[in-house]
């Protein structure tokens, strides 16, 4: 019996995922456990793996459809056997959807609409219906037009300046166009005529692309495109909306960590019971971080449509750098946990960020973010805050500094560098300089943080 | 001073994109190293059709019985005059370029021009800086790496046939694309003895199939010799040496050896290499705008070695120009007519019957003789002719027309807007073709 194989739901919220890449062609082998397809929601790629053994009968997605969870994506089972019944409806991606005209009728119209002619039953008024008829064109044949009569209905105006606007058809893509396939935004032909080649597809039009197209073979000074992935998009997308959305300013401050770093040692010493031996600097940080937030309320939250909202769980996210690009998984009431079961939590989450397969629900609703580029060789800089949240701690490398001690003597201590960018629309310098004070203070004594709990 | 434009090469491709976006108020300077005019012009479409309609009017006179005129004696061909009356033309349509350019406000620099960086071209010790630079600089005979070739005196190619003032006795000619048809044509209507030798098994392999047997046929009756499948060795002094397709080494003599084996891109001496451009044997490789893969540099014609036909360069060059401008254009390169001038003309536009079935699409098929227009028949007494049209068999519009005969290439320019405009027979039958005339031979075709 066939098999079908299933969307999976990658998180609660998840509704729908892209299907980026088929891994398996029909009339394959595959086998449980195998990878099939990958898909991405808004925050993550996933891979999908078979969850039956047989032969590929048939595939029910392409490439870049969106996909709703837990429907049919492939069906699985014995050469030959009959898969009819998996197909979820509406499957076949080529059935291109009806494009209807969406008239965008304002209010709903109080007069029943005019007795229906031939260019169907959209409120249009009877000189509309008449230039329409005279020019041998069907409402579907224009782009989508609103209507300026009264109640929305479409006037000949409405028409007439939609049709002058309009692109040509040709002859054949008019008939592709009454025949219900969408319109492109413009054409290819002569003078942006639309060809049918252009119907109901992103056509190909004549405005040129911003880099030229490479050539085959590579030499020096070529350019070569890369369009962004689904992914990628969605990063540059939020990037720039949060650069442009708020004021973001950076204070750069050091903190001692020489006691952190011999205590790292000894718990790197540690015996096995304990279990401690992965605790870091930046785990160490990360919880200084979590002590700070609880001292400081008022940088745990979001700030939007100029209320701000300030939560009582402190979520913590942390970049990591995945081959998906920038990911930030995020630590879900971090307040709650030990050190070590913190350091275990986030090494899990980062583990499976990078190997794709973390659950998206874990990819959504920090209330603070910590970057750390320490491991780069970084010294200071400037995050770029995750919107809408109202700080990010940018952690940067260890540096061996010469400091005078009690006695006036010269010491060499080592200190961790500390960049917090924050959204001046809300936090001003002062209080955001306090916050950084108290994170250094938890740093310096942070084996009387940890014992006081 | 700063140019919006520097173009390299003044043949169809660069003169026309000069004037056009001087047209369009632009500063724009024009290398040009030769004459106006480019191969078109000077070697190229224009001198070798003076030399073919020279052939058709000793035609004309040999067949002058056939149509009630009576002469006497035989005619025959004064390749001197013949010669004088076709330099005449070429220097006429070169002052017509020359003034064409100087009403248009185009700038023109003689001589080699080189690019040493985006936006800066030395020309004769100077330096000139303009925002977009053309490279038109076209193609010029391939020489192919047959022993014996080079420098022989009894091997001429398409520039160096044009200047012999005796015709010989019997001609080779090696290749059987355009160029080396149209010669073929030419010297055998002139009464050469002429051979082509063709390493494919078939003539104009560009041409529809059908199409190119009939055109064969034809230029067999003419008495041209065809040796198809044949692989050239070598060339000994006037003697050409090659193997058969069933592997025999046979050997042709004539007084002349024509090599058309096709044209190479003129690419070198530009400072392509050091600009870091892609391109190959075959040209420099550009995008439907124009573009090529250095920002600022484009180019059109020949030099991309796309379609080596004078009115793809002037399109391209004009798509270039209107992209560099901002204003939106693009390539399309399914409805670019093609014209063979032998006698009979072939001419066609649009995709192959071939090119269908290798690309899978279901087409509908009409062929039509020509002489089911009046006026073939008045005009073309004793010959034939066929119009093939392809339409597409899922929406019905017209995909690709082949025609052999007549002056085909006068009304081909009819189906390239009928191929733009995704015409079907339906909207072709409402419009009105002119009686009598051949183009009603077109109609008939295209309208079943």
């Amino acid at each position: 019996m066939s098999t079908a194989i299933v969307m999976p739901k990658a998180g609660n919220t998840v509704e729908e995922c892209l299907l980026s890449k088929w891994r398996i062609q029909v009339g394959e082998q595959v086998a449980i456990g195998q990878v099939i397809a990958d898909i991405e929601t808004d925050k993550s790629a996933i891979e999908v793996e078979s969850t039956a053994e047989g032969t590929v009968l048939a595939l029910f997605a392409q490439e870049g459809d969106l996909v709703p969870v837990l429907s049919n994506i492939c069906a699985v089972g014995a050469a030959g056997e009959d898969y009819a019944d998996l197909a979820p409806a509406g499957a076949t991606p080529a059935a291109a959807e009806q494009a209807e005209p969406t008239v965008q009728a304002t209010p709903k119209a109080v007069e029943p609409p005019p007795a229906p002619a031939a260019v169907g039953s959209a409120p249009l008024s009877p000189r509309a219906r008449k230039f329409l008829e005279e020019q041998g064109l069907t409402l579907s044949a224009l782009p989508p037009l609103s209507g300026s009569g009264a109640q929305g209905r479409i006037i000949e105006q409405d028409v007439r300046s939609a049709w002058e606007q309009s692109p040509r058809l040709s002859p054949v893509a008019a008939s592709l166009a009454a025949a219900g396939q969408a319109l492109p935004a413009a054409g290819s032909g002569l003078g942006g005529m639309i060809l049918s080649g252009d119907m109901g597809s992103q056509a190909q039009t004549a405005a040129m692309p911003e880099t030229a197209v490479p050539a085959s073979a590579p030499a020096p000074g070529q350019v070569i495109e890369q369009p962004l992935s689904h992914i990628r998009k969605i990063i540059a997308g939020r990037l720039h909306e949060s650069l442009s959305s708020m004021a973001q300013y950076t204070l750069c401050a050091e903190a001692d960590v020489t006691g952190m770093l011999s205590l790292r040692e000894r718990i790197k010493a540690s015996r096995e019971p304990l279990s401690l031996a992965n605790i870091n600097i930046g785990d160490m940080v990360m919880y200084a971080v979590i002590k700070a937030l609880q001292k400081h309320p008022e940088m745990n939250g979001h700030f939007s449509d100029n209320v701000i909202r300030l939560h009582s769980a402190i979520n913590i996210g942390f970049a990591c750098d995945t081959p998906r690009g920038l990911m930030v998984p995020v630590l879900h009431n971090a307040s709650l946990l030990s050190l070590g079961q913190m350091s275990n939590t986030v090494k899990n989450m980062a583990k499976q960020a990078n190997e794709g397969k973390l659950n998206p629900d874990l990819l959504a609703g920090a209330t603070f973010t910590v970057s750390n580029l320490g491991a780069f060789g970084i010294t200071s800089f400037t995050p770029v805050i995750n919107a809408p949240e109202l700080a990010i701690l940018g952690v940067g490398k260890t540096l061996l500094r010469a400091v005078r001690g009690k006695n006036g003597e010269i010491e060499h201590r080592d200190f961790i560098q500390l960049s917090l960018t924050m959204n001046h629309m809300v936090i001003d310098g002062a209080p955001g300089a306090r916050f950084l004070q108290t994170l250094k203070a938890i740093i310096e004594n942070f084996e009387l943080v940890c014992i006081a709990g | 001073m700063r140019y919006d434009l520097l173009v390299i090469g003044a043949g169809p491709g660069g003169y026309e994109a000069a004037a056009y976006a001087a047209g369009m108020g632009k500063k724009v300077l024009l290398f040009e190293k030769d004459e106006l005019g480019g191969v078109c012009l000077n070697v190229g479409c224009i001198p070798t059709k003076t030399l073919l309609r020279s052939a058709k009017a000793l035609d004309d006179c040999r067949q002058a019985a056939a149509f009630g005129v009576r002469s006497e004696g035989s005619p025959t061909l004064d390749l001197a005059a013949v010669q004088s009356r076709k330099q005449k033309v070429v220097s006429m349509l070169i002052r017509g370029v020359g003034s064409m350019l100087k009403g248009a406000g185009v700038e023109l620099v003689k001589g080699e021009a080189r690019i040493l960086k985006p936006g800066l071209v030395s020309c004769a010790g100077k330096e000139y800086a303009g925002d977009n630079i053309l490279i038109a600089t076209g193609s010029v005979p391939a020489q192919p790496p047959i022993p014996g070739l080079k420098d022989n005196p009894a091997v001429l190619d398409s520039t160096g046939i044009l200047e012999l003032q005796e015709l010989p006795k019997q001609l080779l000619i090696i290749g059987g694309g355009v160029i080396g048809l149209e010669f073929a044509c030419f010297f055998a209507s002139a009464g050469c003895k002429v051979s082509v030798l063709e390493m494919l098994p078939k003539i104009a392999p560009f041409v529809d199939e059908e199409i190119g047997k009939r055109l064969m046929a034809e230029l067999k009756r003419l008495g041209i010799v065809f040796k198809l499948s044949c692989q050239v060795q070598s060339i000994q002094g006037n003697a050409l040496v090659y193997k058969t397709a069933d592997g025999q080494e046979e050997k042709l003599e004539a007084d002349y050896i024509l090599n058309a084996t096709g044209r190479s891109p003129v690419t070198w001496g530009l400072g392509l290499e050091e600009l870091g451009l892609v391109y190959d044997r075959r040209g420099i490789k550009t995008d439907e705008y124009g573009k090529t893969n250095v920002p600022g540099v484009w180019a059109c014609g020949d030099v991309t070695g796309r379609l080596l036909l004078a009115h793809a360069a002037t399109r391209e060059g004009q798509v270039a120009v209107n992209n560099m401008f901002g204003k939106k254009d693009r390539m399309r390169y399914n409805a670019i007519p093609s014209v063979i001038y032998t006698s009979p003309e072939v001419a066609h536009v649009g995709a192959s019957e071939e090119e269908l079935k290798k690309q899978k699409i279901a087409y509908r098929k009409v062929v039509m003789p020509m002489a089911i227009a009046g006026r073939f028949l008045v005009d073309y007494e004793g010959k034939s002719g066929t119009v093939k049209a392809l339409f597409s068999e899922e929406n019905g519009q017209l995909l690709g027309l082949h025609a052999i005969g007549g002056c085909c290439g006068e009304f081909i320019a009819t189906a390239v807007q009928m191929i733009e405009m995704e015409m079907r027979p339906e909207e072709i039958r409402q419009t009105v073709f002119p009686h009598p005339t051949l183009s009603e031979a077109l109609k008939e075709t295209v309208c079943r």
